[in-house]
């Protein structure tokens, strides 16, 4: 791959977005984390044109302002944002939450896990998964 | 009929019976003995008066037969010119005659003339003989012609009549009768020797006695002697009577050839001894002497019949008065006592008359002793009335009773508080208008269906039950029936609580449980997130200034992130309880195997490292949610696995049928616990071990038990310390037994 990876991360916890941003860059693909702390500006984001498109959307779903679920939903009612694949990353592994999640069009839900090598480990498997066996669009 | 009547009717008929057998008996003896007696001796007087007829008569053929052997032919041969032919004879005749009284005439008549030859006779006043001098012809006189025939010595004898003279009856009437004898002169019959014979005396000689009376008839039954004068020989005027005209029962005496006797009923419905002999006067008429006499034995019959008559009249009085006397006397007290009875029991001073003598008073005493008793029983039960109908109305449940036409019968005050009707509007209309509207068509039928099999049990099993009250309003209910079984049917009792106040009980706790489930879940969620912050951190410091970080603040951060480790599994676990109820699906059939499978390959590695030996029994199918069972059988095989001795681990999961429920065990060798402890080990965050020695957070068995209760089942633990331990649980059976 040529360019580097554009993520969108959307997380408002301050601490698990630099995990994840720091795991990510640090990672063996050359990738550029984008981190907004609301669903709001996710969108917002989204909708300007003078940022890149990213290729997938890490997403957290307690959020302020427009929640996880909302978020997706606005995504998937798009049409020109439907087909970017998101990548659901709660720290909640209830059962109604990730089937929500799945219903809702999420392409992936991984729980946060507890540990620091245990979410590091996550991450890279997210990372590698999406970036080295799955094919993006 | 009354008490005195009775007495009255039976003493009377006791006495009439008495005199009725006595009467009977006194007449059997007179019939038996006496009466046969009478008879005989009354049959051997007429037989001595006809033998003495007899006597005479045969005297009277002596008399002619005599006259006969006189040399009568002689004269009779003598010519007429002989002046005095009889001369021979003649002294004889008039000798005879002299001697004999009762012969009138005595006369010779020559045959074949039938011309008399030679008479003497009486005067009629003086009784003097003398010689006839006017002879008459006696040709044509029956006796002549009966003469003709006889043979030498033979006497005819007339029938005995009233003598005549120029045909007509002489009087005072005189009977007679003619003795004939032939006389004959070698072989001829020359003429005949007659002499008539005043049978008066004789006649008056028979009837001469001083007991009853003495007829003489002759074959015709004309009377030939009678008492009165006018009837004997009464056949010589006239038409005559016979004895058969007079007295037709005596006939069959009469008519016979033999002497006989029997009692008759008289002429004057009085009772007599009548004997009858037939006397054949030799060569003669036959006659018949009848004898009648009252039957005296007969006679003492009647009278005694008639004393008994009048004593038993005098004594049947007697008894009817007794009868009276003692009906009345003892009724008097009866009717008291029974007007007094049939106002029991009451307070009134009834007359009981207590102090009648004898065994009448002992029954008023023990009567009136029944009326208190029956009074005191009475308050007694009334008492007990007042207290049961005290309990039904005071009751907080409110009661109905109903007939099996669906009628209510009775209720309570709750009854009418609960539905909001009164009294007088339930009772006696139909228990349909307390069922809500819309189920008022059904419930006759579900009424009926309860009739068909009445016992005790809840109304609706399953169902919510509302009732309907005046203002229609629904109340749910839960309805408890009871047949009675009554005379002439089943009532039943419906026993109907109000549920409103559990019901919102119920709502609530429901609701709070799923608040509490909800904050649990939100909470240790909500938890996890800061905690997860303290635990990386916390690494990361430890990582990434790692050289520039003294031993001291090493140990520091090791205890910060050992603390944060706990906390995180303590959330973890609390979500883990919190989403047993939250998370858990409906039960189904499931096969337990299949779940000991799942566990099994989970604990491959704590298995292959203590080495365990895990066992079953065979497991039926059970009713459960499959991953919640999986965590059971998880949890109790870890903490065998967990909690072993020295020996590698023995585990052995059991499964028996217990009715509807299928109890499992899972038993292991390790090292037990003390029996004491047993029932807190599933409280949550109970642990008997301290921090260290064995890993876990202690919300294993609360878990496990919060399960099989979901489940509707039961868990418990038998153990000892160093002797092994066996958790046993129960979950619904899924097959027939």
């Amino acid at each position: 791959m040529s360019r580097s990876v554009n993520f969108l991360l959307v997380e408002d916890n301050a601490g698990d977005a630099f995990l994840v941003k720091d795991a990510l860059e640090n990672g063996a693909i050359p990738s550029t984390v984008a981190v907004v702390h609301d669903g709001a500006a996710a969108l917002t984001r989204l909708g300007d044109k003078a940022q890149a498109s990213p290729d997938l959307i890490i997403l957290d779903l307690n959020l302020p302002k427009l929640d996880g679920r909302q978020v997706l939903d606005a995504l998937k009612a798009h049409p020109d944002w439907c087909h970017i694949p998101v990548v659901m990353f709660s720290s909640s592994d209830a059962h109604n939450d990730i089937v929500e999640c799945y219903r809702r069009g999420a392409s992936c839900y991984v729980p946060k896990p507890m540990g620091l090598d245990r979410f590091r480990a996550v991450i890279r498997s997210v990372e590698r998964f999406w970036l080295e066996v799955a094919r993006l669009p | 009929m009354s008490f005195t009547s009775r007495l009255l009717l039976s003493s009377v008929g006791l006495v009439a019976l008495t005199a009725l057998v006595l009467a009977g008996v006194a007449d059997w003896v007179v019939r038996d003995s006496l009466t046969p007696a009478e008879v005989e001796r009354q049959l051997a007087l007429a037989r001595a008066r006809a033998q003495d007829l007899e006597d005479r008569v045969l005297g009277l053929r002596g008399d002619v037969t005599m006259l006969a052997h006189l040399p009568v032919a002689a004269g009779l041969a003598a010519p007429d010119s002989d002046a005095e032919p009889f001369e021979m004879v003649r002294p004889a005749f008039q000798a005879m005659m002299q001697a004999k009284p009762s012969v009138l005439q005595a006369r010779v008549i020559a045959l074949p003339s039938g011309e008399e030859r030679l008479r003497f006779e009486r005067d009629a006043a003086g009784g003097e003989v003398r010689q006839a001098t006017a002879l008459q012809s006696k040709a044509a006189r029956p006796y002549v012609q009966a003469g003709m025939d006889l043979a030498a010595g033979e006497v005819h004898l007339s029938p005995l009549n009233l003598n005549r003279e120029h045909g007509a009856v002489q009087q005072p009437p005189r009977p007679v009768l003619r003795a004939v004898t032939p006389v004959f002169a070698g072989a001829t019959r020359v003429g005949l020797v007659v002499i008539n014979v005043d049978m008066g005396p004789a006649l008056a000689a028979l009837s001469a006695t001083p007991l009853g009376t003495t007829y003489l008839v002759d074959e015709q039954g004309r009377f030939l002697v009678h008492p009165d004068p006018a009837v004997a020989f009464a056949h010589e005027y006239g038409p005559g009577v016979t004895i058969g005209q007079r007295w037709p029962a005596v006939t069959r005496l009469t008519a016979a050839d033999a002497p006989g006797a029997a009692v008759l009923g008289g002429p004057n419905d009085s009772d007599v001894v009548v004997a009858a002999v037939p006397v054949q006067l030799a060569g003669g008429p036959r006659v018949t002497v009848v004898t009648v006499q009252p039957a005296s034995s007969i006679a003492g019959v009647n009278r005694s019949r008639a004393l008994s008559a009048w004593g038993a009249a005098g004594v049947g009085l007697l008894a009817a008065l007794m009868a009276l006397f003692w009906g009345q006397r003892l009724a008097r007290p009866l009717r008291a006592m029974t007007a007094a009875a049939d106002r029991f029991p009451t307070d009134d001073d009834v007359p009981l008359p207590v102090d009648e003598p004898g065994e009448m008073g002992v029954l008023a005493q023990a009567l009136a002793r029944m009326n208190d008793k029956i009074q005191s029983q009475n308050r007694a039960l009334s008492e007990q009335e007042r207290r049961f109908r005290a309990v039904v109305e005071e009751s907080p449940i409110a009661k109905f009773l109903v007939d099996d036409k669906h009628h209510i019968l009775l209720v309570n005050r709750r009854a009418e508080e609960l539905f909001g009707y009164s009294r007088k509007e339930l009772l006696g209309s139909s228990i349909h208008r307390l069922v809500p509207e819309g189920q008022r068509d059904v419930h006759p039928g579900f009424i009926d269906g309860y009739h068909q099999d009445p016992g005790p049990r809840p109304m609706g099993p399953g169902r919510e039950l509302f009732g309907q009250r005046k203002d229609g309003a629904l109340v749910p209910v839960e309805i408890g029936l009871n047949p009675l079984p009554e005379q002439g049917g089943t009532v039943t009792l419906a026993t109907v609580v109000d549920v409103s106040e559990r019901k919102g009980r119920e709502d609530e706790l429901r609701r709070s449980n799923r608040e509490l489930e909800q904050f649990a879940y939100v909470a240790s969620h909500d938890l996890q997130e800061p905690l997860r912050m303290v635990a990386n951190y916390t690494e990361l410091l430890a990582e990434r200034y790692q050289d520039k970080l003294d031993d001291k603040a090493q140990t520091f951060i090791h205890f910060a992130s050992d603390g944060a480790r706990r906390m995180q599994r303590l959330i973890s676990d609390l979500l883990t309880y919190s989403r047993v109820g939250t998370e858990g699906k409906a039960p189904e059939r499931f096969d337990p195997a299949t779940a000991l499978r799942w566990v099994q390959q989970d604990l491959r590695a704590p298995i292959a490292a203590t080495g365990a030996d895990i066992s079953h029994d065979a497991l039926p199918l059970v009713y459960a949610d499959g991953t919640q069972l999986g965590q059971v059988l998880q949890n109790l095989v870890g903490n065998a696995l967990k909690f072993c001795g020295d020996d590698a681990p023995r585990i052995h999961i059991g499964a028996a049928r217990e009715g509807r429920w299928v109890r499992f065990s899972v038993q292991d060798n390790g090292i037990g616990m003390n029996p004491e402890h047993t029932g807190r080990i599933f409280d949550m965050f109970q642990r008997l071990h301290p921090v260290g020695t064995y890993d876990g957070s202690g919300i294993g068995l609360s878990v496990t038990k919060r399960i099989i209760e979901r489940h509707g089942g039961r868990i418990w633990v038998e153990s000892e310390i160093g002797g092994g331990t066996t958790f046993f649980f129960t979950l619904p059976a899924a097959e027939d037994a």
